[in-house]
């Protein structure tokens, strides 16, 4: 715990030295193609091997196979590595929802595919319910579904997130108008950012964002820590038991945005070039060392989060990866934002 | 999460440990003309009476942020309510913010933000989430009782954020949002893809709620979250939940008879600066315009309400804050940046506006409203 009391003292005590650095376009770019696009490159080539594992498997009247579990483990796992991702092509068309419908606390996951079931004939998937569309409704049917009799309804879905993944990368890289442009030329063609400040300020919501998905849908909601009540059933991806892994996943891309895609042992890039370059030097390094910290925390939970809530003995470290995050969180919005020259209004982030 | 429920000792403590408010410059003794809530220069938060010069009449702590205020008719009481998703409200006296009762909110509710009285003084209504069932409620208290709960009705959609009493006939309007969200999971948005947001009315005395307007089916991400009332004209402000790309109207008039609504444009140049934002909106004395605080975009928007036609904008960092002014096309405004108070003239014209600073305010909140 003292490593914790060390990074919340932190962002209690560092003074920050008020110069703001304007945002550059290097930085945008970095962030953008270091990590955004590789991202999104990942997510459409790990969809493509699922649809094709599912393909594969179902021709041979099965569905569950361990090929197609672990396609379709690593392409959960490179979706966590782009969802920090919350502007863009991800927004058109309810794609975030369609592609990760959850917490689906009414489910209607499984309603709509008995719904499917009933109906028969291979469904229309990209214009059905949104809860059946994305890797949750396609974990039910490989992990407790009926095998290979539900392979009408897995295999438009396999093929409808790897639909979605390759749109999305085309969308942002390709044509007249990429979402790359929008971001790394302001004030550009398409629009929707006007200053760097703006681009990066986006880009920063997203990194944000999926701390605290991390913190209150991830952890906090199975800890049941307010009400003392566990509640195993409610991590994520239980089913397949790729809780913990897709939040490892999401550490490591929010992380390698940090760094702008560069490597331990790289010249820094990213925001912690941007903080280097601006004197803020000491804040570089917290950051570095409160990302290796964290993750290695996550790394310490040897087993799916629906059986690592219920053991004792991984309790101290769940609230221990709690408190990382919180304080993760608190630098990026208290001290990496203002040091970088963008920091939210009171009413302008309030969402009221 | 779900915060804790600050009992009185709790609040009274909160009180002690706040920076000393005596270190405050002497409080002008008028009676406010405006009451608000604030993020105080000198640390945490509170409840602001101004006088009608801008200067603070009485400045009392609150144990978190605080968000709606409403005045009582006929009474010297304002409600204050706590953000969302909070848990603490308050009556407080007008004349000098001192807690008067504490409404005791039941486990399986939090606030959503907002109340509004009923015209004889009588009743008090809380937007409220029923967290466990997915559904929103008005809470009702009785302040001739001491603010005790009297029951519950139903808002009629999901996320009632805000609730106000149409000032002619006393009928209730709450602007349903139309986004689930769960005390575990903060504000995190559940149900973008399903959400239905819907304008809402309590009939006077009435013991439940009828959807006066649903948008139609390709606005169906347009939160409705604020509303306001002149006579038989209603205006709704609402919040885009879809893509940034995309230009929508953010400020809709309809009647108290539901007719169909009436869309307000921007200009091009202030529609993309708005972020697809609004965050709350008044009338002028007349009716005849409407405004709104625009604080992602940094600016307030006025409208003819007669013809939908723009009138300008006034610049105004974090500004969010609108409420009723003095004469025609007078408004009240103030910002989160700077903690600046703005008196504001809005005609066909054009719009002028007056500022003044409140040195004890570092942040002024979301809303404001005239004291009675």
């Amino acid at each position: 715990m003292r490593v914790l009391a060390v990074l919340f003292a932190a962002v209690c005590l560092m003074s920050s030295t008020g110069a703001r650095a304007d945002v550059s376009a290097v930085l945008v770019e970095d962030l953008v193609d270091g990590n955004v696009i590789p991202a999104y490159r990942a997510f459409e080539s790990k969809t493509a091997a699922l649809s094709q594992a599912v393909d594969a498997a179902c021709a041979q009247d099965a569905l569950a196979t361990e090929t197609v579990k672990a396609v379709f483990a690593e392409a959960w796992i490179a979706w966590a590595g782009a969802r920090h991702v919350v502007k863009g092509p991800v927004t058109y068309f309810d794609r975030q929802f369609r592609i990760e419908f959850w917490p689906d606390g009414r489910n209607r996951i499984e309603r709509a595919l008995n719904d499917l079931r009933v109906a028969g004939g291979e469904p229309e998937i990209a214009a059905a319910v949104v809860g059946v569309q994305g890797f949750p409704a396609l974990e039910r049917l490989i992990y407790e579904g009926e095998g290979a009799n539900d392979c009408f309804i897995a295999r438009p879905i396999a093929a409808n997130l790897h639909g979605m993944a390759a749109e999305i990368l085309i969308e942002w890289t390709e044509g007249d108008s990429p979402f790359r442009k929008a971001l790394v030329s302001p004030g550009g063609g398409a629009g929707v950012y006007f200053s760097y400040s703006e681009s990066l300020t986006a880009l920063m919501t997203g990194a944000v964002a999926s701390l605290e998905g991390i913190l209150r849908l991830r952890l906090k909601r199975p800890l049941g820590e307010e009400s003392g009540i566990v509640r195993p059933e409610r991590a994520e991806a239980w089913r397949s038991g790729l809780s913990m892994d897709l939040i490892r996943a999401d550490l490591a891309t929010v992380a390698d945005f940090y760094h702008g895609g560069a490597e331990e042992g790289e010249a820094p890039r990213g925001l912690d070039a941007a903080l280097r370059d601006s004197g803020e030097t000491d804040l570089a390094d917290l950051m570095t060392k409160a990302f290796r910290v964290t993750r290695d925390t996550a790394d310490k939970i040897d087993r799916p989060l629906r059986e690592a809530v219920v053991d004792p003995a991984l309790r101290p470290v769940l609230e221990e990866l709690v408190t990382q995050v919180s304080a993760l969180k608190a630098l990026i919005i208290q001290k990496v934002g203002p040091a970088l020259g963008i920091a939210g209004g009171f009413n302008a982030l309030d969402g009221d | 999460m779900r915060d804790a429920v600050p009992s009185r000792r709790q609040v009274l403590a909160a009180l002690a440990s706040l920076p000393a408010l005596s270190a405050l410059p002497a409080l002008a003794a008028s009676r406010p003309a405006v009451v608000t809530t604030a993020k105080l220069a000198a640390g945490g938060f509170a409840i602001v009476g101004l006088d009608a010069d801008g200067r603070a009449s009485f400045v009392e702590p609150l144990p978190d942020r605080g968000h709606g205020v409403v005045p009582r008719p006929g009474g010297d009481d304002v409600a204050v309510i706590a953000r969302r998703p909070g848990r603490f409200g308050y009556v407080v006296a007008a004349e000098t913010g001192a807690v008067r009762a504490e409404l005791d909110l039941p486990d399986t509710r939090h606030y959503y933000g907002h109340a509004a009285y009923s015209a004889d003084g009588r009743l008090l209504y809380t937007t409220e989430n029923a967290f466990d069932e997915d559904r929103g409620v008005l809470g009702v208290w009785d302040a001739t009782a001491g603010y005790a709960r009297v029951g519950e009705v139903d808002s009629a959609g999901i996320g009632p954020h805000e609730v106000r009493r149409a000032a002619d006939d006393g009928s209730l309007w709450v602007a349903n949002g139309g986004i689930l969200t769960h005390p575990d999971s903060g504000r995190i948005k559940l149900n973008l893809p399903t959400m239905e947001p819907t304008l809402a009315r309590v009939a006077p005395g009435g013991t439940e709620a009828e959807r006066v307007l649903v948008l139609p089916a390709e606005l169906h991400k347009l939160s409705m979250r604020h509303v306001a009332t002149h006579r038989e004209t209603v205006a709704v402000a609402m919040q885009y939940e879809g893509p940034e790309s995309d230009i929508v109207p953010l400020v809709a008039v309809t009647t108290t008879e539901g007719g169909v609504p009436r869309l307000l444009d921007l200009p091009d140049i202030l529609a993309m600066r708005s972020r697809q934002y609004t965050g709350d909106v008044a009338f002028d004395p007349t009716g005849a315009v409407v405004g709104a605080g625009l604080p992602r975009g940094g600016f307030f928007a006025f409208w003819s309400v007669q013809d939908g036609r723009f009138l300008g904008s006034v610049e105004a960092p974090d500004g969010c804050a609108i409420a009723t002014g003095r004469g025609a096309g007078g408004f009240v405004i103030s910002t989160g940046t700077g903690g600046r108070i703005g008196q504001v003239t809005a005609r066909p014209a054009g719009v002028d506006v007056a500022w003044t600073a409140v040195a004890q305010v570092a942040a002024f909140d979301n809303h404001l409203m005239a004291a009675s």
